[in-house]
């Protein structure tokens, strides 16, 4: 039969058009657009101080967007993601005590980490074994977890003078000025980035999401890689909300609400970069850097910039969603809403 | 030559019916089997009991001469029994090599290597001798293509039994003679088996070297293509008698009447479409056809609920040429859905059900757009009971019913309105017993003898049509090909037709 194709000249992934070019970069495009603008109006959006601050939110903030993707790639629109890393945060806040070892706040953060863990087997449990859709076993959960969060946290701003350096510096430190909640970020991003498209579970995860029909009868096992897709997102949910809370040296009820909705948008337009159509590590990579941007510049430009920022934030999402349905064959369809 | 797989006996029962009975048939290497049927002959049952889908009643299947038992998908392919189904299920976001080596993934150290995934796609690409391009996610790649991708998967591990599940249903006219042309060369070229559903007799004979058919569950046929003919096969075709006929007098309501619909062109689905019929006051026209020969797309185009490029029709005197639904049903006509679930909101009480379509006449303040409940639920008691529907009590959600009288009610609720005119009614009796199909055939005749409607049935069961159409249109490839007035009805001319695609 035919003769073996000389394995160099195979092409795994064909070049992009120039319209797609022009897509997938669009979002880094805007944010340097966005940039140049706002330095011009006010150059101490990009002072040292406020770039560090930016980082550090934008870092959190994607760290829990990190987690949230491995969700909804699934096809699970997860509202708790937000309150299931307040409840990691409220965990160790409450257990740090005066004179704790390193050992003590390993202990205490993997305690957290487990919890959120144990949440996202239940909402696994409930969405793949008792088939509730996601969307809704998502909204049960949330309040639950605002529950547990409020009696952790004694309805208060809670914090504590025993919360000790090695704690605060996590959240806090920084090396040759940048953040290490920007390097964890910068990390987790290029682990999560190997695990979706080197690994085989990762590469698993995303054919489940995209139809699970398919993947079944590949003879992948689509329940235990859902379960795998919800553990891992606890696991960032949680180290997203324990940096938060390190950085502004007090957990709340309100920490879990802020965050849900920043960490939603950047996956959201995350869809938008890189791979348009498809949630990706890139994407949500930029798209953190993006959301935190667009505010901070917006409150500094204007006074009462509130109005300002939501709109913008509102037409940035809408021109992402848009190009992606203009771009996508079939619309937005692998942007799954229900399992 | 021996055989590569075999199956003595095998016998699958649902709910008492006899889906395979008794089946038998050697598949050998370098030879395709074609497996024809009508729709619901047991081709689907067969197959999926090879891939370990279902487990047979009885019988035994042997590979290579030694008996197996397949737990599961899984073990079949792990045998190297693979089948490419009729759905396309491939991951859209994944380029083609991707999709070919889901599941098996190439590994390089700890992981996964695009490239070394790719260089196998290629090769088994190259082996079959095809060109579909692997590099770009297959969501920009048509359906024909995207099957193809999906053969190529099944074609990654050395399969010794091949299933094509009705390969040529997702192609267009002409990728289907080098899709054939490709089947033929594998064929020819690899030590393998190949089973060809299909619907398409030309096809079959174009390609096999086998031909079984089945027909109720039983293999009628199973001899080399040229020890049969096409005639054989229809004729094999055609059911066992399991409707009994109700009496329908031979009536005469054409001569010298105006049609009350009749259609003049369509072009939908990015085609023209050749629709050509009429519908009669107080007559049953019966449209027959394969799965996919276009009926309920084009009685979905004349009442409005498929987007029409353009369309013209003359409904009870007036020419159309733009319309929806809700216009069709003021001039009276009505569609009921081919699912049930499509046609009834089944969460809802029968009084719901019934009352939504006339909510303006049941109001008792048209201002404030307040319903009457009385007056609803004696609307619908009085429906409940013309349609002889058996029911608890009009608050009873309608999923509650037995399909047959959830159907009463989607066929009573129609013919309640006021200027009603025409019904179209789409695969009526599917999932319904026997004799609750014969109930509403009495009513389907009643409403067209007595009501003076004219009626249009979808359906793939020929019988049925036989038995209370008084013409029957026979569409093939989204045409109307012929019409059989109830003096010519002929079983086998029209299973014929149907199946052939033309005019005989």
């Amino acid at each position: 039969m035919a003769k073996k194709t000389e394995t160099s000249k195979i092409s795994v992934r064909a070049k992009q058009t120039p319209r797609e070019f022009f897509t997938s970069w669009l979002l880094l495009f805007a944010m340097l657009v966005i940039c140049v603008i706002f330095y011009i109006a006010n150059p101490r959006v990009f002072s040292a101080g406020s770039v560090e601050s930016m980082l550090a939110t934008a870092s959190m903030q994607g760290i829990v967007a990190l987690g949230l993707m491995f969700v909804m790639t699934t096809g699970v629109f997860d509202l708790a993601a937000g309150m299931k890393s307040a409840l990691a945060a409220a965990i160790v806040g409450s257990m740090m005590a005066e004179g704790f070892t390193m050992g003590g706040y390993i202990l205490a953060i993997a305690l957290g980490i487990a919890a959120s863990v144990a949440f996202g087997v239940i909402h696994g449990v409930l969405t793949i074994n008792l088939k509730i859709p996601g969307f809704i076993a998502a909204l049960a959960l949330r309040m639950i977890l605002q529950a547990v969060v409020a009696l952790l946290t004694k309805n208060t701003v809670f914090y504590s003078n025993d919360w000790g350096e090695q704690f605060k510096v996590i959240g806090q430190g920084s090396l040759f000025g940048i953040p290490y909640p920007f390097l964890i970020f910068v990390a987790l991003c290029v682990i999560c980035w190997f695990f979706y498209e080197r690994t085989r579970t990762g590469r698993h995860i995303y054919a489940t999401g995209a139809n699970q029909t398919a993947a079944a009868q590949v003879g992948i096992n689509t329940v235990k890689i859902k379960y795998i897709s919800f553990i891992v997102g606890a696991i960032l949910c949680a180290i997203g909300g324990i940096l938060y809370t390190s950085r502004n040296f007090n957990v709340c009820v309100q920490q879990g609400l802020d965050i849900q909705m920043p960490a939603m948008t950047t996956v959201l337009l995350g869809a938008a970069f890189w791979e348009p159509g498809k949630y990706n590590v890139p994407g949500c990579f930029v798209g953190a850097l993006f959301t935190v941007l667009l505010t901070t510049g917006t409150f500094s430009i204007f006074t009462g910039g509130l109005w300002v920022n939501a709109l913008l934030q509102g037409l940035a999402f809408l021109i992402a969603l848009g190009l992606i349905s203009r771009t996508m064959d079939g619309g937005l369809s692998k942007v799954n809403f229900d399992m | 030559m021996s055989a590569i797989l075999e199956v003595k006996g095998l016998t699958k029962t649902f709910g008492g019916v006899n889906v395979n009975n008794n089946i038998s048939l050697e598949l050998h290497p370098h030879t395709i089997t074609a497996l024809v049927g009508e729709n619901g002959a047991g081709k689907s049952t067969l197959c999926k009991m090879l891939t370990g889908v279902y487990h047979p009643d009885a019988g035994q299947i042997f590979m290579d001469g030694k008996e197996v038992h397949f737990a599961g998908p899984g073990e079949s392919m792990a045998a190297g029994i693979n089948m490419v189904y009729q759905e396309r299920n491939v991951i859209g976001m994944y380029t083609g090599a991707e999709n070919i080596c889901l599941g098996e993934e190439q590994k390089k150290g700890l992981f996964v290597s695009p490239r070394k995934s790719a260089e196998i796609a290629y090769e088994v690409r190259e082996k079959l001798g095809l060109k579909v391009p692997l590099d770009v996610p297959v969501s920009k790649l048509g359906a024909g293509e995207q099957q193809l991708i999906e053969i190529m998967r099944a074609f990654r591990t050395s399969p010794r039994v091949m299933i094509l599940d009705e390969p040529t249903a997702s192609l267009s006219k002409e990728e289907i003679q080098p899709f054939l042309d490709f089947v033929k060369r594998v064929r020819d070229e690899m030590d393998i088996a190949i089973v060809f559903i299909s619907h398409h007799l030309e096809e079959v004979f174009e390609i096999s070297d086998q031909v079984v058919v089945l027909t109720d569950g039983n293999m009628i046929i199973n001899r080399p293509v040229d020890q049969v003919t096409e005639d054989e096969c229809v004729a094999a075709m055609l059911r066992s008698d399991k409707v009994t006929p109700i009496e329908v007098a031979e009536r005469d309501v054409i001569t010298g009447k105006e049609p009350l619909l009749k259609v003049e062109r369509g072009v939908y689905d990015g085609k023209e479409h050749d629709i050509q019929f009429e519908v009669y006051r107080g007559e049953v026209v019966g449209f027959y056809g394969i799965v996919g020969s276009g009926r309920t797309e084009c009685l979905e185009t004349i009442y409005g609920l498929r987007n029409a490029k353009e369309r013209s029709f003359v409904f009870d005197g007036e020419t159309i040429t733009k319309c929806k639904p809700l216009d069709m049903l003021k001039r009276g006509m009505i569609m009921t859905a081919e699912k049930r679930a499509d046609g009834l909101f089944r969460g809802l009480s029968l009084t719901d059900n019934i009352c939504n379509l006339f909510l303006d006449e049941l109001l008792k303040d048209k201002f404030m757009q307040v319903i009457d409940r009385k007056k609803a639920v004696d609307f619908t008691l009085e429906v409940l009971t013309e349609a002889e529907v058996k029911y608890n009590t009009p608050a009873q959600a309608v999923a509650a019913l037995s399909g047959g009288n959830q159907q009463k009610v989607a066929i009573g609720r129609s013919i309640a309105l006021q200027n009603i005119k025409m019904l179209i009614l789409d695969e009526p009796t599917t999932g319904i017993d026997v004799g609750a199909k014969r109930g509403i055939y009495r009513r389907v005749r009643a409403l067209a003898e007595e009501k003076d409607l004219g009626i249009v049935c979808i359906s793939s069961e020929l019988d049925e049509l036989l038995s209370i159409a008084d013409r029957i249109y026979v569409m093939a490839n989204g045409n109307v090909v012929d019409c059989f007035k109830r003096a010519d009805f002929n079983k086998l001319n029209i299973l014929e037709t149907a199946v052939r695609g033309r005019k005989l």
